[in-house]
């Protein structure tokens, strides 16, 4: 009961992001799937191929792809959300010194902490993970595109989302941490971010998850340890 | 056992992951970023020309011999065919001069003059050059999503019927019509309705894709690993056209567009026939032919280099032209090698062009055969290569500061490199290459210093964590962990272990406050005296 309470509060105090963050992605993310709508339309290489005309095998990898636009700014706004919403949960506390508050009450540290992990979780899901696959349905429509996505780039999607989670933990691991700000205390963000970049650069889908997993574990570990045992 | 437990057990390695992560991303940058300020810095501002070296007649007889097209003639004749441009009052012209290979010259006149002899001509040839690197590039995982082979079906212009997608992990390709429905499976048993039916692709090598002659839709030749097949998705076929069975097929060459790639491709007919030219990993050549079909296996020598000769499959007659040379094809990173370079690039080494004739058989029956003697190249050092030295010592000096492992890991990389340098890479390969040698055209050979240097980290660690140590565990894993990481595992081992240390009031020594006794007389720490306000504490 407590758990859902705090998730609750923490949901509501990032329910002024989330709104921001979902409007702008729904906003700028349709008026690109709604340009390569038109630009599909209208440039179909293939609606003017004629009989022996010359075909670059090239030309059957790099047609235009439907959400590719997109990607760049699910990637980018799900960095800000993960890195926002861990400041907005950790670094508000220091900054008005209530951490003894919130720790000095009849619930345990874990419970607090698994309550801030699970609203950061539910805000990406309900912020960018439904619209991303909302807009997969969308353009998967047949007869809207030539070439409709196939299901590895809705996959690909939650991944970019997920990576909002990596961030998400690399900030907060450097803001409980006691350590001094010109030492190794910024360095779990650094860790994140190359992270980050490290999915991006596979071909396998399992060989992202299983980096992704990792960086969770050790980053977790780190916050969790640092957390219930430190002094507030 | 409880999370938080877990975790205990956990957050201290996870803790020296990120901290040694970071330092060794740090000293990669600065691996990069160093000898390229050198670079930047020692650019002169005036680059002076060498003046040439001084060649004898015999060197420019030797050199104009190794610079001229070798041309042959119908009867096997060899002319040798020499360009030489040069500057005449502010005009440039060019000098074509023919001899034959007595070194006696038969025409000589410019460019635009017409000469007397009608040599024999090559058709143009392409490889399949969308190989399996280009599918692996293809479905990288970037922001902008990975993309995927799509294969429209056209049958008649600005109609478009479908697509077939091809799945690169099950190799085969699935239909879709223009609703989104499928339609199909193709693989190697051809066109199926269900999944189940299909018989995958094998490994996918290579492809290409060119027009049909009587509609737009594409036609693929796809290359696995053993076999080559023609895909046409408008008439629903997959043709296999050749089996190498237990071998593998390492080439494909198209001559004279088997399938044609653009508008000015179409074969000339009336000269040459459409011709596929297959080589096996083991050597083997085989040469098929169109209009009439014809299948030939090559009886070429087993030392022969594939890429060093071209067929020309006439109406009447398949001619063969081969060209070899001492040491074989230059090595694309010959720097490398610098034996082979010594002796194959730097010193005269002979050159060969032969002509064969091809008979129905494939039996080759030599025409004519023409010799000579490269001089070699001079080697000279320019003002560039004083600079491109000091940013390799440069980058040598600064690698001596990278792990250990890293200079093991360049060795047996190189090694490959050597034994194999047409094997390509993956990306996860080739990023861990680059973060083990930023500037991969500098072979690391500061081992020794590299392992010195090392060597006195760990003797660093050792005199800061010898006081401080809590368990000697721990304290090996850090000095074995510095050894082997160098000056990002220091640095690492400082950030987490450098903690205040004080006199021990028992023997004198310095130790560290992380344990309750001291490490060398084992007394435990003294009890604060209690004070009058200490209400709490018991005295004693």
């Amino acid at each position: 009961m407590r758990f859902i309470a705090l998730v609750r509060r923490e949901f509501q105090e990032a329910l002024g992001a989330l709104i921001v963050v979902t409007f702008l992605f729904v906003l700028i993310s349709g008026v690109i799937v709604q340009r390569q709508i038109r630009y599909a339309q209208i440039h179909n290489r293939w609606m003017d191929q004629e009989p022996g005309e010359s075909i670059y095998s090239r030309h059957l990898i790099g047609h235009p792809k439907p959400l590719g636009g997109v990607g760049p700014v699910l990637l980018l706004a799900s960095i800000i959300l993960g890195s926002g919403l861990a400041g907005q949960q950790f670094w508000e506390h220091e900054k008005r010194k209530t951490w003894a508050f919130m720790i000095h009450r009849s619930v345990r540290r874990r419970t607090i902490l698994l309550a801030k992990f699970s609203a950061a979780a539910l805000t990406l899901i309900v912020c960018l993970g439904l619209p991303w696959t909302l807009l997969y349905l969308l353009v998967s429509k047949p007869g809207l595109f030539l070439y409709p996505p196939p299901l590895r780039t809705l996959i690909e999607g939650w991944m970019l989302v997920i990576l909002g989670m990596v961030l998400y933990f690399g900030t907060t691991a450097a803001l409980v941490n006691t350590r001094k700000k010109y030492t190794t205390r910024f360095f779990a963000i650094a860790f994140a971010a190359g992270v980050c970049i490290l999915p991006l650069i596979q071909t396998s889908l399992t060989v992202c998850f299983a980096i992704i997993a990792v960086a969770l574990v050790i980053l977790l570990s780190d916050i969790v340890d640092t957390f219930l045992n430190r002094e507030f | 056992m409880k999370f938080t437990d877990v975790t205990k057990y956990i957050s201290p390695p996870a803790r020296t992951v990120i901290i040694a992560a970071v330092f060794l991303a740090a000293l990669v940058i600065v691996q990069f970023i160093i000898p390229g300020v050198v670079l930047i810095l020692s650019l002169p501002e005036v680059q002076v020309p060498l003046p040439e070296p001084e060649l004898t007649e015999a060197e420019k007889q030797q050199q104009r011999i190794a610079k001229a097209r070798k041309k042959f003639l119908p009867d096997g004749t060899i002319h040798l065919i020499t360009t030489i441009y040069e500057e005449v009052d502010g005009e440039y012209k060019t000098e074509i001069q023919i001899w034959d290979v007595n070194n006696t010259l038969l025409w000589s006149g410019t460019d635009t003059d017409e000469h007397p002899f009608e040599y024999l001509s090559w058709p143009s040839w392409s490889q399949m050059y969308f190989d399996a690197g280009d599918m692996k590039s293809a479905q990288t995982i970037t922001p902008m999503f990975s993309q995927v082979l799509m294969v429209p079906v056209i049958p008649s212009v600005g109609q478009i019927a479908g697509y077939w997608r091809y799945e690169p992990r099950k190799r085969y390709f699935v239909g879709f019509n223009s609703r989104g429905e499928k339609i199909g499976y193709a693989g190697a048993n051809g066109i199926r309705e269900f999944k189940n039916q299909v018989e995958p692709f094998g490994q996918f090598k290579t492809m290409t894709a060119g027009p049909g002659q009587d509609s737009p839709s594409p036609i693929l030749l796809w290359q696995t690993r053993h076999r080559l097949y023609k895909i046409d998705f408008l008439k629903r076929t997959v043709q296999l056209i050749f089996d190498a069975k237990e071998k593998q097929i390492a080439k494909v060459l198209s001559y004279h567009f088997w399938v044609p790639q653009s508008d000015r491709d179409q074969p000339d007919i009336a000269t040459y026939r459409p011709a596929m030219h297959i080589v096996t990993k083991d050597q083997a050549n085989y040469l098929f032919v169109r209009d009439p079909n014809e299948q030939l296996t090559l009886k070429t020598p087993p030392n022969w280099n594939p890429d060093s000769f071209s067929i020309a499959p006439g109406t009447d007659r398949i001619l063969l032209r081969y060209r070899d040379k001492e040491g074989g094809v230059p090595l694309s990173d010959f720097k490398f090698h610098p034996e082979w370079t010594e002796k194959y690039w730097y010193s005269p080494y002979t050159e060969w062009v032969e002509l064969y004739e091809v008979d129905r058989t494939g039996e080759l029956e030599l025409v004519n055969r023409f010799e000579w003697v490269n001089p070699g190249r001079k080697k000279m050092v320019s003002s560039w290569d004083k600079i491109e030295n000091r940013r390799k010592r440069a980058a040598r000096y600064v690698a001596a500061l990278a792990p250990p492992i890293f200079n093991l890991a360049w060795e047996a990389h190189y090694r490959q490199v050597v034994a194999d340098r047409r094997r390509s890479r993956g990306i996860n390969e080739s990023a861990i290459i680059l973060l083990i040698n930023p500037w991969r055209d500098v072979h690391l050979t500061s081992t020794p210093l590299n392992l010195a240097l090392s060597l006195l980290m760990v003797a660093a660690a050792f005199a800061h964590g010898w006081a401080r140590r809590t368990s000697w565990a721990k304290f090996i894993f850090w000095l074995v962990f510095v050894g082997l990481f160098n000056v990002a595992a220091l640095l690492s081992y400082l950030a987490l272990n450098h903690t205040a240390v004080i006199k021990c009031p028992a023997c004198g020594k310095r130790r560290g406050l992380e344990r309750v006794d001291c490490a060398r007389c084992g007394t435990e720490l003294p009890l604060p005296q209690p004070r009058k306000v200490d209400l709490i504490l018991q005295a004693g």
